[in-house]
């Protein structure tokens, strides 16, 4: 059996948290153990940081109408609406600044890119554009 | 002149949260003045996610969390200016009674007067039963730290760096060092490698950061941005723009040790070294400050030195938690109700 340390991210508490696990015959990782974590997230966190790290990505799009310059446009934020792999982060960032939206408005809540990286997971509009 | 029974100065986490609160206590002519283009304040500009967690029981990102605040407000009959500047707040003495219609004097001997500009209006000039201070805080700069060294460009604060990226959409550089690991500057480190620049390092003088742990793991950790401890900088070089620093170990008196000293080349320097309440107009009103918060003093109930006028969120003391602030203003926000209720 194996000991890993992982400092929660969920919340600011940043809860220290032991995990043991084991490494299975298929090459996977198994969690046997998780012990500080002080809320269910902790423990869904904790796992997943040993068996296959995962973070919620933020950042922006840039949205385009008929006759801006493309310097004066606005960026709208976005997240992925549920955490992607770690190792897929840099991969999803290379498409989102390739990403524009052209000639429309958004709601919190879109979706802006419907599956980043290959993950399945999307992207959404977090708040209203201005226009 | 417009009358109202409250005016919010600053439409961020703080203001909204109070003016709601306002609302919900059964105010009906609250006012929320904004100086930014639009309402949510500094949250607009942390696109992170990690925030309402303790209020909303999700996690959101700063603009998520803004536009829940927003979508609120829109459901209310809460007025909001946005594009506007308070340039002073003044209570109402006796001789400031004169230019009001009889009817109405006797509802302002207790009143204040907020002075506010925009383009649309130019001048106004707002009658409130109480005022709120929610002007949040503004960060140290590099004069603050006197840092030796030329006066390239390329320093900037982290929350500017920030507002560049995230809002007005550019970069303000490639080869980056950060100053201090406050929040901002971890969370900078972390954004600007993922738009592509090179971190080289956070430098913090202290032995410890004053960074949230989790900020650590999953901004400079996660990227493999080293944080160096008990390090500062010495010296800012280049001429038109940065070409490096000189950063050094310091001692436990947080003096530079000589013969420890190290060159890092870069084009941007991002501070994150503190905030400070931004307390101009409470200054120029008279307000008593509390020398170690840097805010006004509470006389009780969120209420400052002048009857009337009260102060939340970052303006007030400095909170490491958008949701703190939430739910100190929402406390605030009753306490206004209560007061203007009373008159």
């Amino acid at each position: 059996m194996e000991t890993s340390f992982v400092t929660c991210v969920i919340c600011p508490k940043g809860c220290g948290i032991k995990v043991d696990w084991e490494l299975c015959d298929d090459g996977f990782k198994k969690v046997v153990g998780v012990f500080g974590n002080s809320c269910t997230r902790g423990l869904k966190y904790a796992t997943a940081e040993v068996v296959h790290p995962e973070r919620v990505l933020t950042s922006t799009v840039r949205l385009v109408n008929d006759g801006d310059d493309g310097h004066s446009c606005e960026l709208v934020p976005i997240r992925s609406a549920s955490p992607i792999p770690k190792e897929s982060l840099m991969a999803a960032m290379e498409e989102i600044s390739k990403k524009t939206i052209r000639n429309s408005s958004v709601k919190m809540g879109d979706v802006v890119i419907e599956d980043i990286a290959g993950t399945g997971v999307a992207m959404v509009a977090c708040r209203d554009s201005a226009i | 002149m417009i009358d109202v029974q409250v005016a919010v100065i600053g439409g961020g986490p703080a203001g909204l949260s109070v003016a709601l609160e306002c609302w919900r206590q059964g105010l009906r002519e609250v006012l929320v003045i904004e100086r930014d283009n639009m309402l949510g304040g500094i949250l607009n500009q942390c696109i992170h996610a990690g925030f309402g967690l303790h209020v909303f029981g999700e996690e959101l990102t700063g603009p998520e969390y803004a536009q829940r605040y927003v979508n609120m407000v829109k459901e209310t009959g809460i007025r909001a200016l946005t594009d506007t500047m308070v340039t002073s707040i003044e209570p109402i003495g006796p001789g400031r009674l004169d230019g009001c219609s009889p009817e109405k004097a006797d509802a302002v001997v207790d009143g204040i007067i907020v002075r506010a500009m925009n383009t649309n209006d130019g001048l106004l000039e707002i009658r409130a039963r109480a005022v709120v201070l929610a002007m949040g805080c503004r960060e140290r700069t590099r004069g603050m730290l006197r840092i030796p060294g030329t006066r390239p460009a390329g320093v900037y604060t982290a929350g500017t760096a920030q507002r560049l990226v995230n809002i007005e959409g550019f970069m303000p550089g490639r080869e980056v060092v950060i100053l201090g690991s406050g929040d901002i500057g971890l969370i900078m480190a972390r954004r600007m490698t993922l738009e592509g620049a090179h971190v080289h390092g956070v430098y913090e003088v202290m032995p410890k950061s004053n960074g949230l742990r989790r900020n650590i793991v999953q901004c400079l950790d996660d990227f493999g941005i080293p944080l160096h401890l008990s390090m500062t900088a010495v010296k800012i070089h280049g001429r038109d723009r940065v070409t490096g620093v000189t950063v050094a170990k310091v001692d436990g008196s947080l003096n530079p040790i000589p013969g420890t000293e190290e060159h890092v080349s870069c084009d941007t320097v991002l501070l994150s070294v503190g905030l400070i309440p931004e307390n101009e107009l409470s200054r120029k009103a008279g307000i008593e400050m509390d020398p170690r918060t840097r805010g006004p003093v509470d006389k009780g109930g969120f209420m400052t030195s002048i009857s009337g006028v009260f102060a939340c969120g970052n303006v007030f003391k400095v909170y490491d938690l958008a949701d703190n602030v939430t739910t100190d203003s929402v406390l605030c926000g009753q306490a206004v109700a209560n007061f203007v209720m009373e008159i």
